[in-house]
């Protein structure tokens, strides 16, 4: 760095500005490094099973009963294929409660002409408070069925309902609009038969459907979306999931299991008094409450992450889409982590408050600003003589690499282990694309998450409006046969 | 500094290289499973028929490619897949067939070693091949520290016939988090039914708390007429968990015999035993003074009072006249019937 020009003063705040930027870089990129190496280890030492039959041979005596919670809000013209395909998964015991939350479509209308609904008495303990609900419907063609209508609360709201309604042990929470594979409950409950006293809940990969051949509800055919911002969620996806919350879970210190698809111990969400309903990132929100309650009583849990389990979710495919998206999320992010701020980096909570509170402080709290203050005062940091050059772009070029680097670390955990893209040349447009995201795609994404944080300084509390194409036939890329 | 320049940059070179290898390496090996895909698109199929064929009809021995590893695991897998599904002597003539092809040694070598999902299903495989070899490598597997690769040895030997009496499993059981095990509660359960008398005298040998818990629920799950007194003294026991142990055990029993200990249980000291006496009373429905559950509506544990207030609804008219009185005591729980 020069000195020549400016003050001392000027150069030394500089220096130790610009040598903390690199360096919380140089730590996000040695903790993703890690992460590659635990989830290759995690996958190689424990490899999913590949054959359904042996998972169901294995668990047909000892599956617990599960109730599938689905809260559907204006999903009028997906809702009757996403009931289908829940209804046909291939798990030996359990029942699917649909909440139609205050829908001002005509959800409820197409699920009692599709399912032959009749109004049921179901008496339930109101431990968790929710808004009223309006009626109980079970399905005269379908046994496994039970629709709840109730007035409009939000997402938690609806999930605390069917808490509260739900009679099985296991509970999975979801999004309506979601596709779960037809083996995914035999595989994200297995953590619960083997380990039946411990485990509270286990997630499963959530992963991107566009592209993909949908049908009857079902994907039948999967492919790489054509749309450019869906390819590059999927490339983040597999790294979000695969690599991070693997290797985070199998650390003890996963702090989300995705609202599209996560296993829960009814008893125990009661214990902890359910979903919070005033939050957009409910789903962070109950996984950290849960390690506090445990970590507090003292009483020995686990929170399992199953890479098998595969529930399909539509990304969005608009900048503003994904924009409002991404600034809930992080929003959520941040609301948990300040709910819970007690529990960061305090011993009291184990590897949870050091590791998990840790990585969200890193990666949610600090990551955008620091990343876009990197983005905005390094160049500027040059353009006035302050900075080298010549290590600028020494820096520049390490991130980019490191980020490439981790992406085809989990393209190849995901080739080696899983297999899922089914052809060679998808693996080469996923590399491609985790090339093309550090030039816009990753500065977008890190401004989006500082417009969540100047929501949540504000005190946003809306979801934003939601926008999905939904499977249709009609929907390009969605192909329905 | 020169040097410090050239490390960044050479890191980063190095980045560009590996990735590069390790992407060519994924495509190169996808490209190889395509074409092997695409060469012999029926194997599955092709094999399944040569094999079921062979086992209901016998005759000249089918010749299956058994030379690569990708061959070997299709013939496994279909292999199996028939197992399950034959008997008598179509079965017998399979597993000679496997023999034969030495998949047996194949599983043998994969029950040895390698990843726990490998092992896992190669020690299950292994029961298809009862003989002195296939027991070796059952006990050698079960000296593993991977909870599921010794309790599926476990199981498999116990499956041959050969697996230890309940008061070797009650040992076994004290190995970490093997009481928690379901597999574990099934092998136990299975040799309470099998022998009860055993059972009982183990129950009352020298036992770790944990086993004794997992003993007693086994023995509650036999459903025989002589396991109530050993359970209602189980009932006694210092320790809360086998009590709860014993609560549920005796729900699960299923005998009225049991009402008053179950009663007397609601009032135990550990919040644990009185959830799991309430649990029994409402299993067992009929017989009991349902008055019993009444004072539990106020138990400091929310769970206990939900359990109580659940169990009374199930004890018919007696239950139901309590229940107004009980939805007004309870301020958290209240009672919704919607229509």
């Amino acid at each position: 760095m020069s000195g020549e020009i400016y003050p001392d003063l000027v150069v030394a705040s500089a220096n130790v500005l610009a040598n903390f930027i690199i360096g919380v870089g140089v730590l996000q990129n040695a903790v993703y490094v890690l992460l590659l190496v635990v989830a290759q280890r995690a996958l190689a030492a424990e490899p999913p099973e590949p054959r359904v039959r042996t998972l169901r041979r294995r668990c047909a005596a000892s599956a617990p009963p599960i109730a599938l919670l689905a809260p559907a809000y204006n999903e009028a013209p997906t809702i009757e294929n996403s009931v289908r395909s829940l209804l046909a998964l291939d798990y030996p015991d359990f029942e699917v409660i649909v909440i139609n939350d205050g829908s001002k479509d005509d959800t409820l209308g197409v699920l009692q002409r599709a399912f032959a609904l009749e109004t049921v008495t179901r008496d339930f303990h109101r431990t968790l408070a929710h808004r009223q609900i309006r009626g109980v419907y079970r399905s005269a063609s379908h046994d496994r069925l039970v629709v709840v209508d109730k007035e409009n609360g939000g997402k938690a709201d609806a999930l605390n309902a069917g808490l509260n309604l739900a009679r099985a042990p296991i509970v999975c929470s979801m999004d309506a609009d979601s596709i779960l594979e037809p083996d995914s409950l035999l595989r994200a409950v297995q953590p619960f038969v083997e380990d039946p006293q411990h485990v509270v809940a286990t997630g499963g990969t959530v992963r991107i459907a566009n592209g993909c051949t949908i049908r009857d509800g079902r994907v039948v055919d999967i492919g790489l979306p054509r749309n450019i911002l869906a390819m590059l969620q999927t490339i983040e996806y597999l790294r979000a999931f695969l690599l991070a919350r693997l290797a985070w879970s199998r650390m003890g210190a996963l702090t989300i299991v995705s609202g599209a698809f996560g296993l829960f111990r009814r008893s125990v969400l009661i214990e902890i008094g359910g979903y919070a309903a005033r939050t957009v990132g409910e789903d962070m929100e109950l996984i950290v409450r849960l390690h506090r309650h445990f970590r507090e009583q003292k009483r020995p849990y686990r929170i399992a992450f199953v890479p098998e389990p595969v529930c399909w979710t539509e990304a969005p495919e608009t900048l503003a889409g994904l924009a409002r998206q991404r600034a809930r999320w992080h929003r959520g992010a941040l609301e948990t982590f300040f709910k819970h701020r007690a529990m960061a980096f305090n011993p009291r909570y184990g590897r949870v408050g050091i590791v998990g509170m840790g990585q969200v402080f890193l990666f949610d709290v600090l990551g955008p600003v620091i990343e876009l203050a990197g983005y905005v005062l390094m160049p500027l940091m040059w353009m006035l003589g302050i900075l080298s050059l010549d290590y600028f772009l020494a820096y520049l070029a390490l991130t980019f690499v490191l980020g490439v680097a981790i992406s085809v670390g989990s393209l190849a955990l995901e080739e080696a282990e899983l297999r899922r893209f089914p052809k060679a040349i998808d693996l080469i447009k996923l590399a491609l694309a985790a090339v093309l995201e550090n030039f816009g795609y990753r500065q977008l994404n890190s401004l989006w998450r500082l417009w969540g944080l100047w929501q949540w300084l504000r005190g946003v509390q809306s979801w934003g409006e939601m926008s999905r194409k939904g499977f249709q036939p009609a929907a390009a890329g969605l192909v329905d046969a | 500094m020169p040097s410090a320049l050239l490390l960044i940059w050479t890191t980063a070179w190095v980045l560009v290289a590996v990735s590069c290898c390790a992407l060519g390496a994924l495509i190169v090996a996808r490209l190889a499973r395509e074409r092997e895909e695409r060469n012999h698109p029926n194997r599955r199929a092709l094999v399944s028929k040569a094999l079921l064929n062979y086992a209901f009809a016998g005759g000249e021995t089918p010749s299956l490619p058994v030379a690569r590893r990708a061959e070997r695991q299709v013939l496994i897998d279909v292999a199996l897949d028939a197992a399950l599904i034959l008997r008598g002597p179509s079965k017998t003539r399979l597993v000679e067939l496997l023999q034969a092809l030495g998949l047996d040694r194949e599983l043998r070598r994969r029950g040895r070693k390698g990843s726990v999902r490998d092992r896992v299903t190669a020690l299950e495989s292994l029961c298809l091949f009862p003989d002195a070899q296939t027991i070796a490598v059952l006990c050698a597997a079960e000296q593993s520290s991977d909870l599921r690769i010794w309790l599926t040895a476990l199981r498999a030997r116990v499956e041959l016939g050969v697996g230890p009496d309940i008061s070797g499993l009650l040992d076994l059981a004290g190995r970490s988090g093997a009481s928690r095990s379901s597999t574990m509660h099934d092998l136990v359960t299975a040799r309470a039914r099998e022998n009860l008398h055993e059972a009982l005298r183990a129950l009352n040998g020298d036992v770790s708390v944990p086993a004794r818990a997992l003993l007693v629920r086994a023995i509650g799950e036999t459903g025989r007429r002589e396991a109530l007194a050993p359970l209602k003294t189980a009932l006694c026991h210092p320790n809360p968990q086998v009590r709860s142990a014993a609560a549920g055990a005796l729900g699960a029993l299923g005998y009225a015999e049991a009402a008053d200990a179950l009663a007397r249980a609601t009032c135990d000291g550990d919040w644990r035993v009185r959830l799991k006496a309430i649990e029994a009373i409402k299993r067992l429905g009929l017989g009991f003074d349902a008055a019993c559950l009444k004072p539990l509506l106020q138990d400091r544990i929310w769970w206990v009072r939900f359990r109580a207030e659940e169990a009374l609804r199930g004890l018919g008219e007696e239950g139901d006249a309590l229940q107004p009185a009980a939805s007004s005591q309870i301020e958290v729980i209240s009672r919704s019937a919607l229509r």
